[in-house]
Formats: C-alpha cells, structure tokens, sequence
C-alpha cells in the first residue's frame, strides 16, 4: 500500500455555521433511520388515512356544486364525519360553511388519524437517537468535533421531526392541495387560506413535545427497547388514564384529567388552533354530535405541555453533558 | 511560543475514583509520547485535552485556549478514540464524510477530504465498504481518518497502533512522523514503549493518574538501568542452571519454579548478563528452552521507576 506524502492542502474556503453542523447529525440519522423496513411500512402506512380524507374533501366540493344534494352519495357519506347539522349547511350555504366543514376534517386527520400514527414512527425512529451514541460512546467523536451540546439535540431533534412531519405536516399540506383541486372554484382559496398556517401549527404543536419526550427517554434509557416502550406506554396509558378519570361520576368534563395524557392534549391544542368549536357554534352545531366531547382549555393544556417540553429539555441538557462531566 | 498543553493542578474524579491527580506540566509544541499502564489515566487526560470532560480541580490549556465547550478550539484539533463509535450501516467514505460534515465544510469538500484523508491511512481499498464488515484494524484506520479530515494542528491518538498488524504499525507510525516533520503536534499515547518510541523520543509517563515523569527516551532507559532488570528462562535443568547463574553471572536473585522449570532472574547489569549467558550453557551444555525479558513490559518500568518492585 502506497504511504501518501503529499501532506495536507489547508482550507481557505468558507466553514459553514451552526446549522449546518446540526442538518449533518439530522441527515445522517435520517438516512440511518431510513434503513428499517419496518419504518418504511410504517410510513406508507401513515398516507393511506387520505384514502379516506381525499374523498371526503372530494364529496365537501361534491355537495357544494350539486343542485340536488341531498339525494347525492356524497352528502350521504359526509354525514358520518361532519354530522346532519354541518352536512346540511354546507349543501345550503358552502361558502360560508365550508371552512367549518374543512377545519373538522383537518382537526379529524391531524389531531386524531395521523397523531396515532405519529406514536408509532416516533417510537421506531427516535428510540436509538441518543440511546445509540450512548452505547456506542459516539459522543466522544462527535463532541470531538466543532460542535455544541445544543448543536447536536438540534441535530437529533431534527431526525425526528423530518419523520414525524413527514406523516403529518406532508400528508395534510397534500390533502389541503388534493381538496382545493376538488372544490368547485378557486374562491376556496381565499376562504380556507389560514388553513395552510394552521396545519402548520397543528403539526408543530404534535411534533414538539413528541420529539422532546422522545429523546428524554431515548437519552435517559440508554437502551433503544426502554426508550420505545416508555414512549409508547406514556402515550397509550395517559391516554388509558385519562379515560378512565373522565367517565368516572362527577369527574366528566373536568379539566385536570387531560393533564395525563399526552394525546388529550395535543388535540385540545390541534382543535383550538383550528378555532373548531368556535366555527362550529357560529353556525350553532352542537360539537358533541361531531363526537369532540366536553370542552377543555386550551390554555391548560398548552402551559402542561410548555412545561413537559422544559423538563425534557433541562433532562436532555444533562443527559448530553453528564457522559462528559462525570 | 505558545505552549501546546499547558496544566496547572490538573484533577479529575470521578465520584470518588481518581483519574487524574494534580498533574502541572508545560508541554512545547511537536510529537510527544503518552505512556502508561492500563488505568494510568492516559485517556482521562486526552479527553481533558479534547475538552471531552471538565477538570475536577485545576486547569487546562491546549493551544493557549480552555478546552472545556470550546469548539472554536476543536477546528485545529483532530482525535482519534480509542473505542469504537460507528454508525455500521454507513461505508468508511460516508461515515468520515459525516464528520467532515460536522466540522462545517459542504457537502463536496466533506466527501473530498474524506476520501484523501482514508487515502492517507491506506484505508482506500476499502472505505466504499459497510463498515460493518471492517477488521478491527480497518476500524482504527477509519478513526484515524476521521481524526486527519479536517487538517487539524494538533492531533491526539488514543492507542492509535491498537489492532494494526504489523504493515498497518508502520505505515501508521511513518504517518505520525510526517505529520510532525510538517509542523503538526502529535500527542500518541499508548502501554506500549516502543510502538511510542518508534513515534518519538519525547515522552510523558504518567502512573497512578500522576505525572511520573518527562523526558526522552535515553533518559528513560537511564532510569530503568539504575534498577534491576528481569528475565524469564526455561530450561529442563532449571535447578542446574539457577546453580550455575548465581556463581557465574551478576545475578541479584533467582526465583525457581521447577514445576514449570522457569527461572526467574534479576540482574542490575543486562548486557553482562546477556553476554555472558550464551558462553556458559554453551560451556555446560544445558538446554534453554526460552529467554524473554519483562523490562520492555511497561508495567514492570512504571514498577521499577515508582519504587515498589525494588
């Protein structure tokens, strides 16, 4: 083997900033990540809800441009998800009905179909994140490079919200693309135009604390299994918790249950920010019959998440710092 | 001229485990040699260096500047870790590639100088491979590269001949020597005395988590001569031989095991030993199985120099 000694050409070029550095540690765990066959199946799994999404915003813009809409299959179908009331004054009056009408559908997709699914990516993708680097004590050469502690969680929190936004924030922005093709003109555009911002919102109000817990329990654990089980089960048992509290007698409708779960709040947060219950009490429909349940403060539930997105942070400062300040 | 390592009362604990204790020593910049057993604190005090930990108590500077979260510091530092820490799907190219990355250059100059720097540790051949089938020996070519990718002035190598055979040894030791023939500071730290010394002459030995001493390698080998050496010898006649070796050569002590008919003999004049020993079992006609000495054993120097093998 040859021994080169053509010694070294020094850099003159510009060195790139912060970001940079960080999109390095987020493209490599994404590529990484996209390895798992598992993980992609999890994800062609996560875009077939539009299966069922596409055509109801299709049958939204069927009901509005049909004289006789109420004989329509299409109006039949919207009763489920919309319910009679919603579906009636849609076919009367669409334009002024149909942002109620999509801002369900929207709350409906993000908030309930692709927040579930979100569960599942984020424990198969962010489980070996930091637990990995750990083992592997890869914090020795990354941390031995010109890096920060906060450039490398930017990096690592970066994976997860590449994977977390592509079952959401992707799929909705496609569905809101895929629904104003099948409404009848382009006066939906003006009319839904804060929708875009608001699925924006709702994206980042699921990708946040996800990501943050996720990579507490990653960074923490030490151990991928551990770090997706305790994900998981704070998902689905807070969930569980909160169930149970909230049919309990005296308890329905009470506001510090949401506090245990994660997903109860993340959708009281998605419903507010697409203003649900208030479009749908200008148009005097009951939300119940939408299935939305009692209402909950939004303010509660977004000062709760405030604060697990704190902890997680101080607990992934300490984490990251504690393998080399021991 | 600026200092390349400057300590004051450099300590580090950990919990209540010693890693480093109070270590003061001003080292100039050029190729130095970082010596010691296993558990000496040799890594504690390269990952001080690299600001991977924070001292306990005292200070530390690498090239005039705190090493503890300063990645300013990092651009003109390479290190190469001891332990593995790979991402095994990635090829050799693509995982030095990543680190370039993370050192700020674009995606091209990365993949660029990532490919010269694996070129330069004969890892060529094979940095288009899944680094999940590398020898241990690949393996430390690949880290070796990471550590050269970003055209440090001062690279640490942890144990960097550990699992080389010995072509890959030398041609990572001539590696070494060029980077300080160009100017570059090399700090190479290993239990081994001559993989150093074919490194350097310069040397730090560090013992017990302290800074046992400095120097070159004659002053070492000085040291080690004012202190008896020891040497192994099998023979069928062991009992035979020990008779004759207390009669006839500058022997201090022989240890007899005739269940292994192994000698253990010590001696404060080597080279009349060795000199002396063929001449007499030639004369006497006893066999000698094997002759090995301890005193390349860096365990036994650091026994030898802190007094408790005397």
């Amino acid at each position: 083997m040859p021994i080169y000694e053509f010694g070294y050409r020094q850099w003159h070029g510009p060195i790139g900033g912060r970001l940079r550095r960080a999109w390095a540690i987020t493209a490599v765990g994404v590529r990484l990540a996209w390895n798992s066959r598992l993980l992609r199946r999890m994800l062609y799994v996560a875009w077939t809800p539009l299966l069922y999404f596409g055509p109801l915003f299709f049958a939204v813009g069927s009901v509005t441009e049909t004289s006789d809409s109420r004989n329509n299959v299409w109006y039949q179908m919207l009763q489920a998800p919309l319910g009679p009331q919603l579906t009636e004054q849609l076919s009367e009056n669409p334009e002024a009905v149909r942002p109620a009408a999509w801002s369900v559908a929207f709350y409906y997709y993000l908030g309930i179909s692709q927040s579930i699914v979100m569960v599942l990516v984020v424990a198969s993708v962010g489980a070996p994140l930091i637990a990995q680097d750990v083992r592997s004590k890869s914090f020795l050469l990354y941390f031995s490079k010109p890096i920060t502690r906060w450039d490398y969680l930017l990096g690592k929190a970066g994976v997860l919200l590449t994977y977390i936004f592509l079952v959401t924030l992707l799929p909705a922005l496609a569905l809101y693309l895929l629904s104003i093709g099948f409404a009848p003109s382009l006066a939906a555009l003006p009319d839904t135009g804060w929708t875009v911002l608001r699925i924006v919102a709702a994206s980042a109000v699921i990708a946040t604390p996800a990501t943050l817990l996720m990579l507490s329990f990653s960074a923490v654990g030490g151990e991928p299994r551990f770090a997706s089980f305790a994900w998981i089960a704070t998902w689905f048992l807070g969930g569980l918790f909160y169930a149970i509290l909230d049919s309990a007698p005296g308890l329905h409708g009470a506001r510090w249950p949401m506090l245990f779960s994660l997903h109860r709040m993340t959708t009281v947060l998605v419903e507010a920010i697409f203003d649900v219950r208030g479009q749908l009490a200008a148009l005097q429909v009951d939300p119940v019959q939408l299935g939305l349940g009692q209402p909950q403060s939004s303010g509660l539930a977004l000062a709760m998440l405030a604060c697990v997105c704190a902890i997680c942070l101080a607990v992934l400062w300490r984490r990251v710092t504690a393998p080399l300040n021991v | 001229m600026q200092l390349l390592i400057q300590t004051v009362s450099l300590t580090k604990l950990y919990g209540v485990v010693l890693g480093l204790n109070d270590l003061t020593l001003n080292l100039p910049p050029g190729v130095h040699g970082l010596l010691g057993p296993n558990g000496a604190g040799k890594s504690t005090f390269l990952k001080l260096v690299m600001g991977l930990l924070k001292p306990t108590e005292g200070s530390i500077r690498v090239l005039g500047k705190r090493p503890w979260d300063n990645p300013r510091l990092l651009r003109l530092v390479g290190y190469c870790p001891e332990h593995d820490a790979f991402y095994h799907n990635l090829t050799g190219l693509e995982f030095v590639t990543v680190l370039a990355r993370m050192g700020g250059f674009g995606r091209a100059e990365a993949r660029r100088r990532a490919a010269e720097a694996l070129g330069r540790v004969g890892a060529a051949e094979f940095m288009n491979r899944r680094i999940a089938g590398y020898s241990k020996g690949m393996r430390q070519r690949t880290r070796l590269a990471q550590a050269l990718v970003h055209d440090p002035e001062f690279l640490v190598l942890d144990e960097p001949l550990s699992g080389l055979d010995p072509i890959g040894r030398h041609e990572i030791i001539e590696l070494v020597r060029s980077l300080g023939s160009q100017g570059k500071s090399v700090l190479v730290s290993s239990h081994v005395l001559h993989e150093v010394q074919a490194v350097t002459d310069d040397f730090l030995l560090i013992y017990g988590g302290r800074l046992l001493a400095s120097g070159n390698v004659h002053e070492i080998r000085s040291l080690m001569n004012q202190h008896p050496h020891q040497i192994k010898l099998r023979s069928a006649q062991a009992a035979t031989l020990a008779h004759h070796l207390l009669r006839e050569l500058p022997v201090t002590g022989i240890e007899l095991d005739e269940k292994l008919q192994t000698l253990s003999v010590r001696t404060h004049d080597p080279q009349a030993f060795y000199a002396g020993l063929p001449l007499l079992v030639a004369g006497l006609g006893l066999p000698i199985d094997e002759v090995a000495s301890d005193d390349d054993n860096l365990e036994s120097v650091f026994k030898y120099l802190v007094g408790s093998d005397s």
